[in-house]
């Protein structure tokens, strides 16, 4: 099996009548069904889309959006799933930078969106119940940038200059994730998925290929759903889910406010968690209340997909502080250390930014050779991503995390270069410059707080409410900052740099 | 301002430390739609109204249609006592 496209059809053909997902609202499609709307959405596709075409879907997870990407994918196309939630500037800038050949959205956000040139084909359709239209941008436009001939799809993550970056990622890096967790985590049909992530975030992958590989159900989690750990806890209870993939911070939230104690969770057998570090004391409490399940810390930058694993097991001692490592290598991945321009192969005590080769490693960035060049290096003939991450080894050869070597930060898994964050502000008509940092507070300093210090032109403090509306137009929710502090002048270094350690230390 | 719309009002400004003057926050101001609460500041929100009023909430009325507005958290507790 080569391609996402042949996971799938095979998956149509062997479980026609297997209930392939669900919507919490009860609606739910059998494999048999979604053939057949994905193919409808293929079939409109094809007479325009060549194998390197993107194609942008801009939908609230349901069945419909689910439908959309993998007719993209049967048509042949990479998809390009969008944040429907993000500010329109910003997908509008993703549609153009990514050249997207066409997109399938709602009527609202088809007319909301401002791309740098008109569309020239406009279509309504209907799909499983939902009104959906399609746009279509002209060739000539599309074939200005270069494109791996096996690109599956593209992600686009935070980008310290302001704009954010496309992870262009190839059937084959992806293939190599979805078997081995297959095989991993002995998946079958019977599994129940949940799918808390967007499909924008790369957790989507195996929220959706793994469990369709095997022919398992998925049951869909909507973005307002997901911030309320009552009603996750309930629908775990519900529909019986068996594999439950999201980020400590929102198993953290289902511990603190979804009122486990009224809910069976007897069939969950697997809890996944990657996107950011898991503190010991609650994932312990986790693991004491769902002791049937077992549990996997999964690490990897979007540029990688998960790299390294890490099962939990043994008893829980309670004394314990440092994190869990983020593990091995999985099977496909290579890791190396790099110690100052040198890199090397794991061995016990040794420390540097992690680097990773193998099969999974992206196939660059989208329409950024120089950004790419940066941080992808042949290393024995092997493509190698520098993560950014600083890490150790230990004496098993397990990898522990311990920091950034950089201004990214991780919140409820998502990346956010705090650069992109001081971009957007610099774009306020009274801000005359700005510096952004992070703390970390709450118990055992496990949640991540974004403070923006800013001078402003007129000398006066903005209103924190204007601040963040105007914010709003640039960068997502997530990015948003918690605090805004008004200085009459930034603090410099010597070389006339924002000064970050002072402005932390002023905290 | 009804009592009840005191109370809740004095919760948000104090404890949650809503980013607005108290006189700017009013019967209808939008609380969750307009991001002036984040959806942990909603978690410990509905954790009060459960406790102040002697109300429950089910999973699925933990939402905008019940808490956007003083008036709409006030409108969801009377329907409750």
């Amino acid at each position: 099996m080569n391609t996402l496209r042949q996971l799938i059809e095979e998956a149509f053909s062997c479980f026609p009548d297997h209930v392939a997902f669900y919507q919490l609202d009860g609606d739910s499609a059998t494999y048999g069904l979604l053939a057949e709307g994905s193919e409808s959405v293929a079939g409109m596709l094809r007479p325009f889309i060549k194998s390197t075409d993107r194609v942008a879907i801009c939908l609230p997870k349901s069945i419909s959006s689910v439908a959309c990407i993998f007719g993209a994918i049967k048509a042949g196309a990479a998809y390009l799933p969008l944040d429907v939630d993000a500010p329109v500037g910003r997908n509008s800038f993703i549609l153009s930078d990514a050249r997207a050949s066409a997109i399938l959205t709602t009527p609202e956000w088809a007319n909301a969106i401002t791309p740098a040139h008109p569309p020239y084909f406009v279509r309504s359709f209907s799909l499983f119940g939902r009104e959906l239209v399609l746009l279509q941008w002209k060739r000539s436009y599309q074939d200005a940038i270069e494109i791996p001939a096996d690109l599956a799809y593209i992600l686009y993550t935070s980008g310290s200059t302001g704009k954010p970056k496309g992870v262009m990622i190839t059937h084959s890096n992806a293939l190599c994730f979805i078997h081995w967790c297959a095989d991993q985590f002995e998946v079958t049909s019977r599994d129940v998925f949940s799918s808390i992530a967007p499909f924008h975030f790369d957790l989507s992958i195996f929220d959706l290929y793994t469990a369709i590989s095997k022919g398992a159900c998925v049951v869909l989690i909507d973005a307002v759903s997901v911030k309320n750990p009552m009603l996750l806890c309930e629908v775990i209870q519900r529909f019986s889910i068996t594999c439950w993939y999201a980020t400590p911070t929102t198993l953290k939230m289902m511990l603190r406010f979804g009122r486990m104690d009224r809910y069976q969770f007897d069939s969950l057998r697997l809890i996944l968690f990657a996107g950011e570090v898991f503190p010991v004391a609650p994932l312990n409490e986790l693991r004491s209340r769902w002791s049937q399940a077992q549990f996997y810390n999964l690490y990897g930058p979007t540029e990688t997909n998960v790299c390294t694993y890490f099962a939990l097991s043994g008893a829980i001692d309670s004394h314990q502080e440092e994190p869990f490592p983020i593990g091995t290598a999985c099977p496909y991945s290579t890791c190396y250390i790099l110690v100052g321009n040198d890199p090397q192969i794991l061995k016990p005590g040794l420390e540097g930014e992690l680097l990773v080769g193998g099969q999974s490693v992206m196939a660059g960035y989208l329409n950024n050779p120089d950004r790419s060049a940066e941080c992808l290096l042949d290393f024995n003939g092997e493509k190698c991503y520098c993560t950014g991450d600083l890490v150790r080894v230990d004496k098993n050869l397990a990898i522990h995390y311990h920091g950034r070597k950089d201004r990214m930060i991780k919140r409820n898994g998502y990346r956010i270069e705090l650069g992109e964050i001081e971009s957007a502000l610099h774009t306020h008509p009274d801000i005359s410059e700005a510096g952004v940092v992070h703390q970390q507070k709450g118990a055992n300093g496990s949640e991540t707080q974004i403070i923006a210090f800013y001078g402003s032109q007129s000398g006066d403090e903005i209103s924190i409410v204007q601040l963040q509306e105007f914010l709003t137009g640039f960068v997502p929710m997530y990015m948003l900052p918690d605090q805004y502090v008004h200085l009459q002048e930034i603090p410099k270094t010597s070389t006339h740099k924002v000064n970050y350690p002072a402005l932390s230390a002023s905290l | 301002m009804s009592s009840i719309q005191e109370t809740v009002s004095a919760y948000l400004l104090n404890e949650l430390n809503l980013p607005v003057k108290a006189g700017e926050l009013s019967s209808t101001t939008p609380l969750l739609s307009s991001r002036l609460i984040d959806s942990i500041s909603a978690l410990l929100l509905v954790e009060f109204l459960e406790k102040e009023f002697n109300i429950q909430f089910q999973p699925h009325e933990v939402s905008n249609d019940n808490l956007d507005s003083l008036d709409l958290i006030e409108a969801f507790i009377k329907e409750r006592q």
